[in-house]
């Protein structure tokens, strides 16, 4: 098994900036020694370097970020990555989380048919609330904290030698915690009302393929 | 009233407390404010089906219990 994972953070629009800020920040505070992290930023997020890259590292650990669909997941200028009925296999022998919308709907099962060890992802929109005022700070953005923080501890909890499945479960966890916090008096309206949203992605999270998969020994 | 027109008045009744100074973004389809969330519920367009549904789900799971839910490991390692 390699010690290295990939990572795509596009960052073309509003929502990629986001979710490529807090992805990049989970894989510094990491600051892993069991695995080694490759990022391919904003222009680098293309199809061509990323297969380039998968040839070159054969790595055991995919993190994608961007926009997505049932069959797709999308990189730099909503560029498609990987498709379903393309080039799918290109996932073979990893373990993949995409934080984008839907793919595993029909992206997840497929790479999974096409060799991919396991495939963490959403079978729905991944939503996300912003603060306007925050946008050219997007880790300045407590409320978009409340749903990226749990969204990215896929990939803490991965890191940390758990399974597929586990990581899935704890992060579902992580997002329940966040939710059952809002249920207290203490929490705000505002916060009560995220509520709803923090459920759907929880619920949208699935782990399939090999769910004791690991991506570090 | 029928149902349908029950749930849309629901739904925005429910969108209306949301906080104003916020956007929600929605994957592709972008970023939206409270006051646009609720037109496109309005109009019954894709993104106010996909707030209908958050809704019904979310008061489905509570309804199932979710706030009591416990997944089998803890995020605490």
């Amino acid at each position: 098994m390699s010690n290295t994972a990939l990572v795509t953070t596009p960052s073309s629009d509003r929502t990629t900036r986001y979710i490529s800020a807090w992805a990049e920040k989970t894989i510094e505070e990491l600051k892993s020694k069991r695995l080694q992290f490759i990022s391919l930023i904003r222009e680098r997020a293309t199809a061509s370097i990323l297969e380039s890259m998968l040839r070159k590292h054969d790595p055991s650990f995919l993190f994608l970020n961007g926009h997505g669909g049932p069959d797709l997941v999308c990189g730099h200028d909503d560029e498609i990555l990987i498709q379903s009925g393309r080039n799918e296999a290109t996932l073979k022998g990893t373990v993949t989380y995409a934080l984008s919308c839907s793919s595993a709907q029909v992206l997840g099962p497929a790479a999974v048919k096409a060799g991919a060890i396991a495939y963490i992802g959403y079978n729905e929109d991944f939503i996300f609330f912003i603060s306007p005022e925050k946008v050219s700070r997007p880790l300045e953005d407590k409320t978009a904290e409340m749903f990226l923080t749990p969204a990215n501890h896929v990939v803490v909890s991965l890191t940390k030698g758990h399974t597929a499945e586990e990581a899935t479960n704890r992060t579902r966890g992580y997002f329940l915690k966040s939710i059952q916090k809002f249920i207290s008096s203490e929490a705000s309206e505002d916060e009560r009302e995220y509520m709803r949203y923090l459920v759907w992605d929880m619920k949208s999270l699935v782990c399939l393929g090999d769910k004791k998969a690991v991506v570090v020994r | 009233m029928n149902t349908e027109k029950e749930i849309i008045d629901l739904v925005v009744a429910r969108l209306q407390n949301l906080p104003s100074n916020k956007e929600i973004s929605i994957g592709s389809s972008g970023e939206f404010t409270k006051d646009q969330l609720i037109e496109h519920v309005k109009k019954d367009d894709a993104i106010g089906k996909k707030m209908i549904a958050i809704e019904m789900d979310f008061l489905r799971s509570m309804k199932e219990g979710i706030f009591y839910e416990q997944y089998s490991t803890s995020n605490n390692s």
